[in-house]
């Protein structure tokens, strides 16, 4: 249940008046509240069909973990589906005795385990099996999946949930008139968590990380983060080291609930079919019983500025592509729009630089494109280019065009017309986003908690409408610079890279 | 303005949240959280709304479906074609494809594609085309102002595509690529290899493009398929947002009017392959590189207008469908065995489906989750459904139905797919109401009819080492081996006077670039070098010495793991000396030596204008990244040809491709060439990577070379 991030929509806006007119409807049907522990409620009405989307964003991921404890964010996230005490569980009194003997029998074994070389077999073997009937026996008293079957019978949709470097996300869709049912099975999670089948849930994440490591553009993207990052915790992926999933505890689990699963760090959108005063009403009997703890203490490290290239280079059984990043602001940066115009530029549409040169023209990528905010956007990422090389071409090949499309950012001038596209673009692509409970409540979200203010998801629209070919320019002058510069490539295994 | 008032309202209040709590006020009494779920009680929900699309046809036979909707200022254009890749011939796999993409891409003679490309994404607009298995599509999303021009888009790239040639090489680059990369990642393979299992592999609803068939594609190709299958009476077009229908009616009616009925008939649906419905077995996929085996489990599906498609939906849905599938909570809750796991009744609208089960799970739990999958479906197929699952699965999708009717768009496209695939224009009632008859009864008898699990058919993709026990105990294995076939050689067309004059000149260059008039002073030449090979019984380093003369007499000897090896051959007679004695090699053998000294470089350069040979150029070409021109050179008496690649640059050799059997083996083989350096005068390759069928052979660098050494005629006679 881990979604990838998208790099940060690319908005924008021709005409602001225009877009005073375009958005004021959708700003008027929208209200917002804070409860009295800090929790954010933002409230879309939409009546075109008597349905609502809910979500949870919160703002906590796997930028939040430390080393050791890494792929916790996400472990937690697929935790928040085994229940609580009164969902998931047959007999709550008695799993809970038998719950605290699995995490006894599971230290018992780890303390033997630690043991290496001088660790008795036949000790480790008895403890393996114990730990096991403990699972076992627990495992009768689990309600498997409770939580889903409750929202599935009521006719839910789209259960799922997603773990990022910043954030973490639950939602899921119910006909209207159950939004009560949201509220209690939500509050009731992040109220009342409870860690069963933990071990289990492990072993999954486990195979999600096998699932991304089958894949030739997964590992790529994990060593090439790994490289450009040497401080900030975007150097490790969402999904965590293999030697970390394998030692997380429910005691790890726990520490981080409580810490980041905050009220004040949690912002909910509800978007749909829905009255927003009994939406406040709901709030305030529901996520009201959550107790008001301080946020949690800001990420201290900031990424030093990067010293010279960096390279790593795969050979898989794969055919090859190339990932190239440069690191760039946060998303509250004021040059922030002026990436999004410049990724617009690259890589939106058939008649972007990108796929013109390395696709069309040069033939060196069969597909091409550069996008701002990998593998985040709340705290400096990257503006990453990413070419699948072309049958017949080398890396060497598309990097070279990549510079090439690169110099020309610093050194011409973007026309005003090209300009003008980009902006246009911007205004159409977040207007398609606009008919979807699920795109409007997630992008809402995001600028609710990325920049305090969910309205900076139209005023993008006017920044990006005031970048200047100047703007363009400078930017790609102070970021796209030869130390700044990080490239990741596979190759084929039966052939050296050149 | 009322809008901005309650903004500001809104602003106000978030300052005042804290001191006071603001609109709206809490009810007198204050309400209690409930203690359970089941306790809530619910109002009623309100009555869905559902904008009824209006319907038309056309006077050439284009229907239409038009619904508004006013939420933002856009409109959206999606059409169904009859078209698709199932209509194709099986040579030219990859055509219909290639044909969707190059309508748009190409443009149309007023409006050529990259003017298009610009155009569009100036507007911030989308015109699209593709054509996939079943249908061809095309959509539109334009700003409510742009649609016009938006229509007339369409109309004009759904009429009169250009097909230029550069957007179809384009095209081909981008089917090679895919066909590159289609064994990289583990679920791809799976997903494509079950299907034609299932299907056929080379039936139309299993085949896959492949070097050969892509090349086999020229543009006569997608000219006639398009003249086939695109006429308006194969059209329905639904359209939605920002517009009056009256005013979209006379636009398109407008836009389209001109558009002449084709009166081709209707194209009938290819039949799934009959062998289809019995494919039961245990297939395994070599996977080396991957950490996790995929397991795909499955047997042909059925169709969505049969009587039992509800029945095989409820009961897929308890089996598989979701969270609380039973897949889901026993292979993945319980046993945390793997992240995928679930499983589809695929029905087909005009076709049958088919039915999978699938999990993906490390090597070391392969067998466990295959049979714990397997357990799930015998144990559907023994005792069926409880009443309560029964109830869920039903509830799931009756309560959500509200959700069919969350977006204008999933209206319209529901109404002309119903439409495409002969459905009634109330399916989604129908289904609805056939859904809520489902009983119990009825699960178990289709899962008992259908869940047949000795007719499955297994798919396991992965490493063949360190599973939980071996895949053959659980029955006979059948490996399939998924090494993408390299392209047959390209069949040449007739030699044109241009074509030939052409190809005269790039070998002239090549002549030049790699020593002129010295080219002819060579009598004999002795190159020496070191060769290694990679042969499935190992890897080989061979020292070499070869020496060739101007008659096209030869004389090699090889130091080989096995002993001193020398050939020879004298103008008439070919030879072998080896440890083992001298042999003569038999007359049928003589061909191959005979090609040997056709294809080598300075024999050809210096039989350019050898009237018993052919040339002809084959154009431009990419070799190793570097721009270079093709040239083909045939013998037809002696049978014998070879195809050479020149560097554009530098007009030195790059490439050489020609059939002929290495070490006994016939195959396409492949010579490529890098490291020129001046020897004596004349530029050499000085390291020639060998390839046979599209895979590394070997590799040859070049230790020595004499030019004119004057061996004697006796040094390439058979010894006594």
């Amino acid at each position: 249940m881990r979604i990838h991030r998208t790099p940060l929509w690319l908005l924008a806006l021709t005409a602001a008046a225009l877009a005073q007119s375009e958005f004021k409807d959708l700003e008027s049907r929208t209200s917002e509240f804070t409860l009295a522990n800090g929790q954010k409620f933002i409230v879309v009405e939409r009546h075109n069909a008597p349905v609502a989307t809910f979500m949870t964003y919160a703002d906590v991921g796997a930028a939040q973990e430390v080393k050791g404890i890494t792929g916790l964010a996400h472990l937690f996230e697929h935790m928040a589906f085994r229940g609580t005490t009164t969902i998931g569980t047959k007999d709550w009194a008695k799993e809970k005795v038998l719950l605290e003997k699995v995490e006894k029998a599971y230290y018992a074994l780890r303390d033997e385990k630690r043991k290496g070389a001088k660790a008795d077999a036949g000790r480790l073997k008895e403890l393996e099996q114990a730990f096991k009937d403990v699972q076992e026996e627990a495992a009768k008293l689990t309600y498997k999946e409770e939580f889903g079957e409750i929202i599935e019978r009521a006719g839910g949709r789209d259960l799922n949930a997603g773990t990022g470097e910043d954030m973490t996300v639950y939602f899921f869709s119910l006909p209207s008139n159950q939004a009560e049912l949201w509220f209690f099975l939500e509050s009731e999670r992040f109220r009342d968590p409870v860690f069963r089948d933990f071990y289990k849930e492990r072993d999954v994440v486990m195979e999600e990380r096998r699932l991304g490591e089958s894949q030739p553009m997964g590992r790529l993207m994990e060593e090439f983060q790994g490289v450009a990052y040497k401080a900030h915790p975007y150097g490790e992926g969402v999904i965590g080291h293999m030697s970390d999933l394998q030692n997380l505890t429910t005691a790890d689990g726990q520490a981080f609930f409580r810490k980041y699963y905050v009220p004040s760090n949690l912002t909910t959108v509800v978007v749909g079919d829905v009255n927003p005063r009994r939406i406040r009403e709901l709030a305030e009997v529901y996520f009201g019983r959550l107790p008001s703890v301080p946020r949690p203490e800001p990420l201290r490290t900031i990424e030093p500025p990067q010293q010279g290239e960096k390279r790593v280079a795969l050979r898989l059984q794969s055919q090859r592509m190339l990932l190239m990043g440069y690191h760039k602001p946060d998303v509250n940066h004021p040059d922030d729009a002026v990436y999004d115009a410049i990724g617009s530029l690259l890589s939106q549409g058939r008649s972007s630089r990108l796929y013109r040169s390395l696709v069309r023209d040069k033939k060196v990528a069969t597909q091409a494109g550069g996008f701002p905010g990998y593998p985040g956007v709340k705290y400096p990422g990257m503006f990453v280019f990413l070419g699948l090389t072309a049958p017949g071409r080398t890396n060497e090949d598309v990097e070279k065009a990549l510079d090439a499309e690169i110099e020309r950012l610093k050194n011409e001038p973007v026309s005003a017309e090209e300009l003008d596209g980009v902006k246009r673009r911007a205004r159409a692509g977040l207007l398609r986003q606009l008919d979807s409970n699920f795109s409007l409540g997630i992008q809402m979200a995001r600028y609710q908690a990325l920049t305090g203010d969910w309205r900076n998801l139209f005023r993008q629209l006017d920044k990006i409408n005031a970048v200047t070919p100047q703007d363009i320019q400078r930017v790609a002058k102070a970021t796209f610079t030869w130390n700044n510069k990080t490239v990741g490539t596979i190759d084929p295994v039966e052939t050296a890279a050149k | 303005m009322r809008t901005g008032k309650l903004l500001s309202v809104a602003v106000i209040s978030l300052g005042l949240v804290l001191a006071q709590p603001p609109v709206p006020k809490p009810a007198a009494r204050k309400p209690a959280p409930a203690k359970s779920y089941k306790d809530l009680k619910y109002p009623p929900l309100s009555q869905i709304q559902v904008p009824e699309p209006v319907r038309f046809e056309l006077a050439n036979g284009m229907v239409v479906y038009l619904v508004e909707d006013h939420e933002t200022p856009m409109i959206s254009v999606s059409a169904m074609i009859r078209a698709g890749s199932r209509w194709e011939p099986a040579g030219k796999t990859g055509l219909a494809s290639i044909t969707g993409s190059v309508m748009r891409t190409g443009g149309t003679a007023s409006r050529p594609g990259d003017k298009l490309d610009e155009e569009l994404d100036r507007l911030g607009a989308s015109v699209e085309t593709g054509i996939g298995q079943d249908s061809g599509r095309a959509q539109v999303s334009v700003l409510r102002e742009d649609i016009d021009r938006g229509l007339a888009i369409l109309a004009d790239i759904l009429q009169n595509p250009a097909f230029p040639q550069d957007k179809i090489d384009l095209a081909k680059i981008q089917q090679r690529d895919s066909i590159a990369r289609r064994n990289d990642n583990p679920n791809a393979i799976a997903g494509r290899e079950f299907n034609r299992i299932i299907m056929g592999k080379d039936a139309p609803y299993g085949r896959i493009t492949e070097y050969d068939t892509i090349n086999s594609i020229a543009r006569e190709d997608l000219i006639a398929f398009h003249r086939q299958y695109f006429q308006p009476e194969s059209v329905i077009l639904g359209a939605w947002g920002d517009f009056s229908t009256a005013e979209m009616r006379a636009r398109i009616e407008k836009t389209f009017a001109s558009w002449k009925r084709g009166g081709r008939p209707r194209p009938s649906v290819p039949t799934v392959d009959p062998g289809a419905k019995d494919r039961a077995g245990i297939y395994f996929i070599k996977k080396d590189d991957t950490p996790q085996c995929w397991v795909m489990m499955g047997f042909l599906g059925g169709m969505r207008n049969d009587p039992d498609f509800y029945a095989l939906s409820v009961m897929n849905q308890i089996l598989g469908g979701g969270f609380a599938s039973r897949l889901f909570s026993n292979v993945r809750s319980a046993q945390g065995l793997a992240y995928t796991v679930g499983s589809q009744w695929g029905a087909g609208w005009d076709r049958p489906g088919t039915f999978m089960a699938l999990g993906s799970t490390k090597t070391e739990t392969t067998v466990k989750i295959l049979t714990s999958i397997r357990h799930e479906i015998s144990s559907m197929a023994e005792a069926g459904a409880t009443a309560d699952e029964l109830t869920r699965a039903k509830d799931g999708i009756l309560k959500g139905f509200a959700f069919e009717f969350d977006s204008t768009g999933k209206i319209v496209q529901r109404l002309v797919t119903y439409d495409y695939y002969g459905y009634p224009r109330d399916y989604l009632q129908q289904y609805r109401n056939n859904i809520e008859k489902v009983t119990q009864a009825d699960v178990a008898r289709v899962a008992k009819q259908y869940l047949k699990t000795d007719q499955l058919a297994i798919l396991v993709v992965g490493k063949e080492q360190g599973m939980d026990r071996p895949l053959s105990e659980l029955g006979k294995v059948t490996n399939i081996d998924i090494t993408i076939p390299p392209p047959k050689q390209a069949a040449l067309g007739e030699a044109t006077p241009e074509s030939a004059t052409k190809a005269k000149a790039l070998l002239r260059r090549a002549k030049q670039a790699m020593g002129g008039a010295l080219i002819d002073q060579i009598k004999d030449l002795t190159v020496t070098a070191d060769m290694k090979l990679t042969l499935p019984q190992g890897e080989f380093a061979i020292k070499m010495e070869v020496t060739n003369n101007v008659m096209g007499k030869s004389v090699s000897t090889m130091q080989t793991p096995m002993g001193e090896v020398t050939q020879g051959y004298d103008g008439q007679i070919a030879w072998a000396k080896t440890p083992q004695g001298v042999r003569e090699a038999p007359a049928s053998q003589l061909g191959e030596v005979q090609g040997t000294f056709f294809r080598d470089t300075f024999s050809l350069l210096r039989n350019i204008d050898n009237p018993a040979y052919t040339v002809q150029a084959l154009g431009p070409a990419e070799i190793e990244g570097k721009k270079a021109e093709g040239v083909a050179i045939s013998d037809t008496a002696r049978k014998l040809q070879v195809k050479l690649w020149i560097d554009s640059a530098t007009g030195l050799p790059l490439k050489k491709a020609y059939t002929a059997a290495f070490m006994g083996a016939p195959g396409e083989l492949e010579e490529i060439s890098s490291d020129y350096r001046d020897v004596s005068g004349l530029q050499i390759a000085h390291t020639a990577i060998l390839n046979r069928d599209g895979k590394k052979l070997g590799q040859t660098t070049i230790t020595g070379f004499k030019l004119n050494p004057g061996v004697p005629d006796s040094a390439y006679q058979k010894p006594n």
